[in-house]
This record gives C-alpha cells, sequence and structure tokens, in this order.
C-alpha cells in the first residue's frame, strides 16, 4: 500500500512531458510533449467519429448519424440565434471550437493506463492556459479581422458608442477598450480555471482516499466518505466539461455578432 | 380517357397513372390484411414535411423542460462568467497602467488610474453579461 508521502501531489497531472525531442530554437522548444500527444488524440478521436457517423448517409439517421445530427442542429441554432443569417460562414469554426474543447474536456477525465509511464497518462489539454488562451487569440483575431474588413473604419464605433451626453466621451471610450482587450482574457482563464480547478478537487479527494486506506484499522473505513466526494465532483466534472465548452461558443458567437454588426451600434 | 387527348401532359397522366396504380395496389394490399409496418391506418405515405411538423409538436413538450434544467445546472458556471469577466478588465486596467509607467517613469500613478479604469470596464462586462444571460432565460420561459 502507498504511503501518503510517496503518493503524487494533486498538481502532477498537469506537468509537461516531452515525448519526442526536438532541438530547442532559442527560447522556443518544440518537443511533441503529452499534451501534444492527447490534442492529436482527440482531434483524431474527433475524425474517426464523424467519418463513421457519415460514411452512410440516410434519409432515416441511425443512431451514430443522428447523435452528429444534433450536435450540428445545436451549434448551428446557437450561431443563428446569436449572430442571424450572417452567422452561417462561422459555423465551421465554431462547431470546430467547440467539439475540440469538449473532446478534450472530457478527455481528460478518461483514467489512466495503470502501469504506464507518467508520460503516457491521460492529459487534460485544456486545463493549461497556453491551449485556451491560443484558442481565444485566434477567437478575437478573427473578430478583428473581420471587423475591419467588414465595416472599414465603422468597426471602432465599437469603442465610440453613440447618443452619450459629450463630456462622457472623455473615457468611454477607454473604457470600452480595456473591456474589448478584456475579452480574450477571460474567454482563456475561464476555461482553463474551470478544468485546472475541477481536476484538482478530483486528485485531492483521490489523494485522501489513499492516504486513509493506508492509515489502516478503524481509520480506513473513513476512506468512504472522500471516495463518495470523489464520485460527486467527477458527475460535476462531466457536466463543467460539457458546459466550458458551450461557454466559449457561445462568447465566441457573442464577440463574433459585435464583428459582423458593429456598423450598427 | 384525359390522357390520349391533351399529349402535352402525358407525363403528368403517367405521374398520376402511377398514383392511381400505387394506391389500387395499397388498398389491395389493406383489404387483404396483409399488415403494414407502422402507420397501417394511413391513406397515403407520411410526406416530409408532415413529418417534420408531427416532430415539432412532440417536441414542444420537452422544450421547456431542458431550458429550465439548463437554467438551474448552469448557475455555477453563470456565477464563474461574471467573475471571471469582471476580474480580466481588472487585469487589462492595472497592466496598461503598468505598461504607461514604466514608460513614463511616474511611478503608481498611472497604476493606478488603470485600475480604476479596469474596474469600471469590468463592471460594464458584468452589466453586458448579465444583460444576455436576462434576456437569455426570458426567451426561453
Amino acid at each position: 500500500m502507498i504511503a501518503a508521502a510517496e503518493a503524487p501531489g494533486p498538481m502532477e497531472q498537469f506537468e509537461i512531458l516531452p515525448l519526442i525531442k526536438f532541438p530547442a530554437e532559442g527560447n522556443i522548444d518544440l518537443s511533441f510533449t503529452n499534451s501534444s500527444l492527447w490534442m492529436l488524440i482527440g482531434v483524431g478521436a474527433i475524425i474517426a467519429f464523424f467519418a463513421a457517423a457519415t460514411s452512410r448517409r440516410s434519409l432515416v439517421p441511425g443512431r451514430l448519424q443522428s447523435s452528429v445530427e444534433v450536435l450540428h442542429e445545436f451549434i448551428a441554432d446557437l450561431v443563428r440565434d446569436t449572430i442571424g443569417p450572417e452567422g452561417r460562414r462561422f459555423l465551421p469554426y465554431i462547431f470546430t471550437l467547440f467539439i475540440f474543447i469538449l473532446v478534450g474536456n472530457l478527455f481528460g477525465l478518461l483514467p489512466s493506463v495503470p502501469g504506464t509511464p507518467e508520460r503516457f497518462h491521460t492529459f487534460t489539454t485544456t486545463s493549461h492556459l497556453a491551449v485556451t488562451g491560443a484558442l481565444a487569440l485566434l477567437t478575437i483575431t478573427i473578430v478583428i479581422v473581420y471587423g475591419f474588413w467588414k465595416n472599414g473604419l465603422g468597426f471602432l464605433k465599437l469603442f465610440w458608442p453613440s447618443g452619450l451626453p459629450v463630456w462622457m466621451y472623455a473615457f468611454i471610450p477607454l473604457i470600452e477598450f480595456i473591456s474589448f482587450l478584456s475579452r480574450p482574457i477571460s474567454l482563456a482563464i475561464r476555461l482553463f480555471a474551470n478544468m485546472l480547478a475541477g481536476h484538482i478537487i478530483l486528485k485531492l479527494f483521490a489523494g485522501f482516499v489513499i492516504a486513509l486506506l493506508g492509515a489502516g484499522g478503524f481509520i480506513s473505513v473513513i476512506g468512504v466518505a472522500p471516495f463518495l466526494g470523489a464520485v460527486a465532483v467527477m458527475m460535476l466534472e462531466f457536466l463543467i466539461a460539457a458546459l466550458q465548452a458551450y461557454v466559449f461558443a457561445i462568447l465566441a458567437c457573442i464577440y463574433l455578432n459585435d464583428a459582423v454588426h458593429a456598423g450598427s451600434h | 380517357m384525359a390522357c390520349e387527348r391533351r399529349r402535352r401532359l402525358t407525363l403528368h397522366c403517367g405521374a398520376a397513372k402511377f398514383r392511381r396504380d400505387f394506391k389500387a395496389r395499397r388498398s389491395q394490399r389493406l383489404s387483404s390484411g396483409m399488415p403494414m409496418a407502422d402507420d397501417a391506418g394511413k391513406q397515403k405515405p407520411p410526406s416530409l414535411d408532415e413529418f417534420s411538423k408531427r416532430l415539432n409538436a412532440a417536441r414542444g413538450d420537452n422544450a421547456n423542460a431542458e431550458a429550465t434544467r439548463a437554467g438551474t445546472g448552469s448557475a455555477m458556471g453563470r456565477a464563474f462568467r461574471v467573475a471571471s469577466e469582471l476580474v480580466a478588465a481588472l487585469f487589462v486596467g492595472m497592466l496598461l497602467g503598468m505598461g504607461i509607467d514604466k514608460l513614463t517613469g511616474m511611478g503608481p500613478l498611472f497604476l493606478l488610474i488603470g485600475l480604476g479604469f479596469g474596474f469600471a470596464a469590468g463592471l460594464l462586462n458584468v452589466s453586458r453579461a448579465m444583460k444576455e444571460m436576462d434576456k437569455k432565460s426570458s426567451g426561453n420561459g
């Protein structure tokens, strides 16, 4: 039985371990890491799932096909409700975003194969600010580029709301500007913090179980309590995994809506 | 029959004939007591429009239940969203202030101003987020 002191801490799951080392260029390390591996597994699973679901397209869908259709309809409705008919061109992006985050969140909840070396353990890619930050930056870049492409300099009306008393224009644009800059940050931090916190709590509960069992005797009976807690947190994590992917997608839609309709503010 | 007289409508008559034949064959099958797969009582095959109408009718009952469940289930998500909106704007204001401080060397002056503006922007974010949530929940309920 593992003694409590030797049990791995709750932060160990977030360690980035290189699998294939590439020579570092200056400060940039391009090694293929466990994070890359799990992104690759996620993308591979998504492609395999959609390929299998759309291989036999029939009018009356089977189980696989209808699950994909429900997913598609869900996101298509979301995009249509938030952006309007013009949002159709963003559907592929939002859909990819949603599926990638959803699978990243859910695959992080899979158990690791016992006995494998640590670098092959299950890894939650979305629990790193680098990943969520990249997704958020990509989203906001699309918003800025599309906004200027569509509205020209009219996109700047976003920072210049109409119908205010004149003296308020002294500081409202600055506040709006800060508010705009904060969008990708809040987008990235929310997803990353949710996944990080959830996984830490989960592993803490699991660690309690091991520690209490290790104590032996009557005390090990108390280990049932954190075990039940871990089960409950696990169920909550499944909810959060889906919810955060949805929140990321809907906020991306809301920000894109600003870019599409910036002129009409 | 009418078909021989109006030659231009041969195609149409062909379709009509096919339909007649089909109906005749089916009524024959129905009367002979052969069971049909699912909708034995129906006279014509269910069209897609009719199917989607029935589907929507069946869905109408669940839509409200799903909406309320999503509303209560995401209470924590909503709280988290509001908190992160506020903190992110504060963070941006603070960074901007520190940046200007570094450029001008004016000590913590712009940091404090930046924090003030960041807080204002955070409140703006929060009020917008709340407005969206209100719109969504009233739209569903």
